[in-house]
Order: structure tokens, then sequence, then C-alpha cells
């Protein structure tokens, strides 16, 4: 009598057990590796795509040509990577093979300024190709200080952030509508470390 | 076999049901799991996903700066351009006119951003037999009658009935003072629930809507 009533209390608490499975395999990071955040929060991180790292690089979409880019977009990209300094680290490199593009093209049919787009990421959600097309019959006519703000906040989605959408976070760098502010504040850099921060080992 | 030896093998069988079914449900599919941008969409095609920073205006600004108003019945997707960036073309009527040379009963095209392919700021494509008052500016480059929809997602306001409308993103304080009370839900809208998940929509008196144009236009 002993016997079956051991059983079934040992297959109940395996119940219990294999009920916790589905959270704990539920996504690309545990929530504690890496908060989503949202709205209410001022900043939104892709746990599925976002850096490996807080230091990262780009290069131009043209294979051996530095200057298909022209000037004012590679500049802008330099400054807009500036506004981010002392919480991420973004550069730019002359090797080919990156993974981090930009390029322009002309659409005057759209109110579009500029995309983050063809993104890819690991099993780590960790990106591992992306790219930023910026968008001359809008932007040409911007001076240069918005077109840094542009690159800067295209690169927030290279970081690993989403667009915001509520009105309330108009004043963040990472609003998905232009006009926004022209630096990351205090929350966009929240987000950039949330997004960027090592894995525990 | 005693009753409680039938009940013991009866809970080890619904333990073994449960642990094949807790297996099955949790394994992700292999795009997701990698991470990757992919979405699914109802024919299950891979979707790519662009988040476009997108060039707005105040309400008024937009009427002001735009060729054509109209109320436009979607009738279908004519077409798809993939570069440089992506888009829908669609074919319409106008129904109604606010502004610009276009009259009730003509055929028109409009310029959604977005395909098949890539989905644009998580905003949904338009649908035959869907009616929208768009904000619009003559393409270039495309034939005569072609449109795209100035502000993108932020001038397209879609009317749910003959009382409402819905401004599908960025809540326009201009427009506050005609908004509907009630929930967005009250839609049914499948399209219209997934963007007021993420998008401040505004749902909007339709009547009111049509006159505050009006009197816009003649400012």
């Amino acid at each position: 009598m002993r016997v079956p009533k051991m059983m079934s209390r040992t297959v109940l608490c395996l119940l219990l057990v294999l009920s916790t499975l589905p959270l704990l395999s539920s996504s690309a990071h545990p929530s504690s590796i890496c908060k989503t955040g949202g709205e209410m929060y001022g900043y939104y991180v892709d746990c599925n795509n976002h850096q490996a790292s807080a230091s990262f690089t780009w290069n131009t979409d043209i294979p051996n040509s530095v200057v298909a880019v022209d000037y004012p977009y590679r500049q802008a990209m330099t400054s807009g990577a500036g506004k981010w300094s002392g919480t991420v680290t973004i550069s730019n490199t002359s090797t080919s093979s990156n993974n981090g593009k930009i390029s322009t093209y002309s659409d005057p049919s759209t109110s579009t300024l500029a995309v983050f787009t063809e993104y890819s990421s690991d099993s780590n959600g960790h990106l591992t190709s992306w790219k930023i097309k910026f968008n001359k019959s809008k932007m040409d006519s911007f001076t240069a200080a918005e077109k840094a703000t542009v690159a800067a906040h295209e690169l927030g989605h290279a970081i690993g952030l989403n667009d915001l959408y509520l009105g309330a976070n108009s004043d963040k760098l990472m609003y998905g509508f232009w006009p926004m502010a022209s630096s990351p504040t205090a929350k966009d850099k929240e987000g950039a470390k949330e997004a960027t921060k090592a894995s525990p080992i | 076999m005693s009753l409680i030896k039938k009940r013991v093998w009866l809970l080890v069988g619904v333990a073994i049901l449960l642990i094949l079914g807790t297996l099955i449900l949790t394994k992700r599919p292999p795009s997701l799991a990698a991470g990757t941008p992919l979405v699914m969409s109802d024919k299950s095609i891979p979707k790519v996903k662009a988040h476009a920073l997108v060039m707005t205006y105040p309400f008024d600004e937009a009427l002001e700066l735009s060729e054509v108003v109209s109320e436009i019945s979607i009738v279908k997707n004519v077409g798809e351009i993939y570069e440089p960036t992506a888009k829908t073309i669609f074919s319409a009527v106008v129904t109604k006119t606010f502004k610009g040379s276009v009259a009730p009963g003509d055929a028109i095209q409009i310029l959604q951003e977005g395909n098949g392919k890539v989905e644009f700021n998580d905003t949904p494509l338009f649908q035959p037999g869907e009616k929208y008052v768009l904000i619009l500016k003559k393409a270039t480059d495309f034939p005569e009658g072609t449109y795209w929809i100035l502000g993108g997602e932020t001038g397209i306001y879609q009317v749910i009935d003959d009382n409402s409308i819905v401004k599908w993103s960025k809540s326009e304080k201009q427009l506050q003072n005609i908004e509907i009370e009630g929930d967005i839900e009250t839609t049914k809208l499948n399209g219209i629930l997934e963007l007021a998940k993420t998008k401040e929509t505004q749902l909007l008196s339709k009547e009111k809507f049509e006159k505050l144009i009006k009197y816009q236009l003649k400012e």
C-alpha cells in the first residue's frame, strides 16, 4: 500500500518540476540577463537583436570603396557614433568584411529619412549583420547636426534598441518619429547599457 | 489489479502525456531561436523587419503641404517594390475629395511603405475593400495618378464605419477634441488592434474629422 502512495507522490513532484520548464526556455535570454524594458521604461531593448558587447564597428556598403557613401553621411555616422561615446564605442573600420554597413539611396516619394534593416542575429540574440540606409532625397537639405541626429538614432537600433512610439517618449533619441531628441538621453543610455551588457559567465 | 494500482498507472500515463506535450509546445522554430528578425505572415512567408525613421508634421501643416486629401477605397495590390526600400502599389478609387485635382470615381494608385517580404515599422498592409482618408503627395518617377502618403503611417486615417475613423499612429493634439469616447477594441479590426498595442492610435468622430479638414483647408 505504501509503495503506490510513494509512487503517486513522486509522479506529482515530477509534474510540478516539469511545469516550470517552459518558463526557463521561452526566450533567447532569461529575463535576468536581458531586460526588455518598454515604453513605460523610456527604452525598449530588442533582446533577440542587439550587440554582443559595448563596442562595435561599421563600414560602407560598397566593396573596395571608401568614398561610395557621400562624405556628409560618413561624417554624420562619426558624429552620431560620438553621441553614444561613454556608453557604447562605435567606430568606422576599413575591413570590407565588416557586417555593419551603411549606404545612401534617393527616394523623393516617401517621408522615410533613414532605415535600419536586413539585420540578423545568432542564437544568443547578438547581431551578426545589419544595414543603415540614408535617404538622400530627404536628408541632403538637413544640417550636419540634423544628419548626425539621424545617424545616432539609427545606431541606437544597431546597439539593440527598438523605436519608441508613445508621445511621452518624444523627448528620447529612440522616438520613432522625426523630430526627436538630438542626443541619447539618460534613458536611451540606460537602454543601451542593458542591450550591450556582457552575459554572465 | 487493485484500484490503487490502476490509479497509479493512470497517473503515470497522464504524466508521460504532459511531458511530451510540454516538450512539443516549448520547441521554438529555428528562425526564432536564432534571434533573427523574421516574422511569419498569415501565409507563413518569412518577413524581414525594417525600422524606419519617419518625418512627421502637425495635422494643419500636413494638410497645407499635401497635394491631395481624399477618402479612397482600396481595390487591390498591383505590385511590389523592393529597392531602394520596400513599398507596395495599391490601386484605389476616390470616394470623396477634400483637396486636389481628383474627383469621386477617379482611379488612382497609392504607394504604401512595406511589402509582402518586408514589414515596415510593424504596420499592416492595406487590404482590398478598406477605406481610408489619406494625406497625399504626387509621386515622382511613377505614372500620373500615383501618390505617396505624407508622414507615412502618421498620415493614414482608416474609416471604420459611417461614424468613426482611426488615426493609425502618433496621437495628434489638434485631433484630441474630436476623439470618440470608448475603446479602440470596438473597431474589431485585427490590423487596428495590433497597431493599438504599439502605436498611439486615435479613435475619432468621422463627421467632426471631415469638418475639421474642410475648416483647416479654408483657412
